[in-house]
């Protein structure tokens, strides 16, 4: 089963819009939505869980339909953090604790306070006393307590020293050794979601430029240095994408279709980013 | 919605200390303006809430919970019934306390809550369109004209009761204040969904 599914989504806001977006995440497994700022990865994961409304196209969480009443029952099992954590400066843990408990059914105290003592975090301690990296973790803990069987983060690690990304970026992986848990993680750092993702969707311009496989992307794709002569050796069919130099041409090039005779260079997914949208262009 | 009545109440807690602080200056003065004033800022803390909630970013946080549009935006005209319930206990308590109080106050006191219960349904919808911030002088002008509103029936009613028929009084203006409170929690679902 998906966790997630989006078919042919569209959602059109006049200045912005997401275009006919279809993608999926398998139970289990950990997509990483990347794309430059404004791309279209926090509109993607608002419509998913109907905090904006779809134009066209079906969406299901869970194996619901986001718009059908009973998804306020599903997102009882999404846990979800966003961009910055959202709490009134005045409360405390203790506070959230007490809010969360009579907002979630399936809340686990224990749980939680099993969170604020592994992230260190005081329960009396008002929240505008954390620091940034503090917030997150609460909001990480107040997303976990709740038995979710799918986590949504939104650049939950953006703004974060790489130790504490590391530390948060290893409990989204431990999350998904239950084959049932799993999470869509959107970020524009790429080397985060190389780390832990097990499929990439990229959004390019409010476009989906690629989903797939993060191993196939990176066997499949590689980058072929050559020059404008050179270029017409190449068979037609194996360029993804070029970048003209004066001097020489770098070439995203399909493995698959090219024999062993060139000398291609693994590409990282920033390279494959960074060429996809040069041809997008 | 008691998670979201809890956190405002949270929130709020500072709003509250001067509520209480009011009360007490209030049994002093035995003032007829600040009593109905005290009822009709109680009903407008929903407003203060929002306000909050919109300095904080509150409803990005909200909208990935499992709430419903109605807990979300019924929670703030709940605030604003109980706080208008405890203010009147306040007057109440205050008027006893100055061995001010007459029985045919109590229908005016009455009044006086529906008055801030109407303008609370105003201000809410308002509130979820607009904005508190954009909105503030807006809400001002509507809560002193409802305090002077209430005020002056108030003293009206105590000048001349009997010219008054309150039963009649207080039927109309509780049916005033149910029906105009349902049609703006109607109108604030379509506003808070629109802005979706």
């Amino acid at each position: 089963m998906n966790a997630i599914e989006l078919k042919r989504v569209t959602k059109n806001y006049g200045a912005f819009s997401l275009k006919d977006i279809t993608l999926s995440l398998p139970s289990g497994c950990i997509l990483g939505l990347v794309g430059e700022n404004g791309a279209g990865k926090s509109t993607t994961i608002r419509l998913l869980l109907n905090a904006a409304a779809r134009d066209a196209g079906e969406i299901t969480v869970l194996g619901r339909d986001v718009r059908k009443k009973e998804f306020r029952r599903v997102k009882e099992q999404i846990g979800v953090v966003l961009d910055e954590a959202y709490y009134p400066d005045v409360l405390s843990a203790g506070n959230v604790n007490l809010i969360m408990k009579h907002i979630y059914r399936s809340w686990q105290e224990d749980i939680f306070y099993d969170y604020l003592k592994r992230f260190a975090l005081s329960e009396k301690k008002l929240f505008k006393e954390y620091s940034r990296g503090m917030k997150m973790k609460l909001a990480i803990a107040a997303a976990l307590s709740h038995q979710p069987k799918l986590l949504v983060l939104d650049e939950a690690t953006s703004g974060l020293d790489p130790v504490i990304r590391d530390e948060i970026l290893e409990i989204f992986n431990d999350f998904t050794r239950d084959e049932d848990h799993s999470v869509l993680l959107s970020s524009h750092i790429i080397s985060d979601l190389e780390k832990i993702s097990d499929y990439i969707a990229y959004l390019h311009q409010g476009k989906l430029v690629f989903c797939e496989e993060k191993d196939r992307l990176l066997e499949e794709y590689g980058i072929l240095h050559t020059t404008s002569a050179g270029l017409s050796d190449v068979p037609k069919d194996a360029i993804e994408a070029k970048r003209q130099g004066r001097y020489s041409t770098e070439v995203l090039v399909r493995r698959s279709r090219l024999s062993g005779a060139f000398d291609v260079e693994p590409a990282n997914l920033e390279d494959i980013m960074l060429f996809m949208a040069k041809k997008g262009e | 919605m008691k998670g979201l009545l809890i956190k405002d109440a949270f929130t709020m807690m500072k709003e509250t200390k001067y509520f209480f602080i009011l009360a007490v200056v209030m049994m002093f003065l035995q003032n007829d303006f600040l009593f109905s004033y005290i009822i009709v800022y109680a009903a407008m803390l929903p407003m203060a809430a929002q306000a909050y909630d919109e300095r904080v970013k509150w409803d990005k946080m909200a909208q990935t919970l499992p709430l419903t549009v109605d807990q979300i935006v019924g929670s703030k005209y709940i605030m604003g019934y109980l706080s208008a319930f405890a203010a009147v206990l306040m007057v109440l308590a205050a008027r006893l306390l100055g061995r001010s109080f007459r029985a045919e106050e109590f229908g005016m006191l009455l009044i006086v809550v529906c008055v801030a219960l109407v303008v609370q349904a105003l201000n809410i919808p308002l509130m979820f369109w607009i904005g508190v911030e954009r909105g503030r002088l807006l809400f001002i002008i509507l809560v002193i004209g409802a305090a002077m509103a209430a005020s002056s029936i108030w003293q009206e009613a105590i000048t001349a009761p009997l010219t008054l028929n309150i039963r009649l009084l207080l039927s109309a203006a509780f049916g005033v204040t149910v029906i105009v409170n349902i049609i703006s929690f109607y109108l604030c679902r379509i506003v808070y969904n629109r802005k979706q």
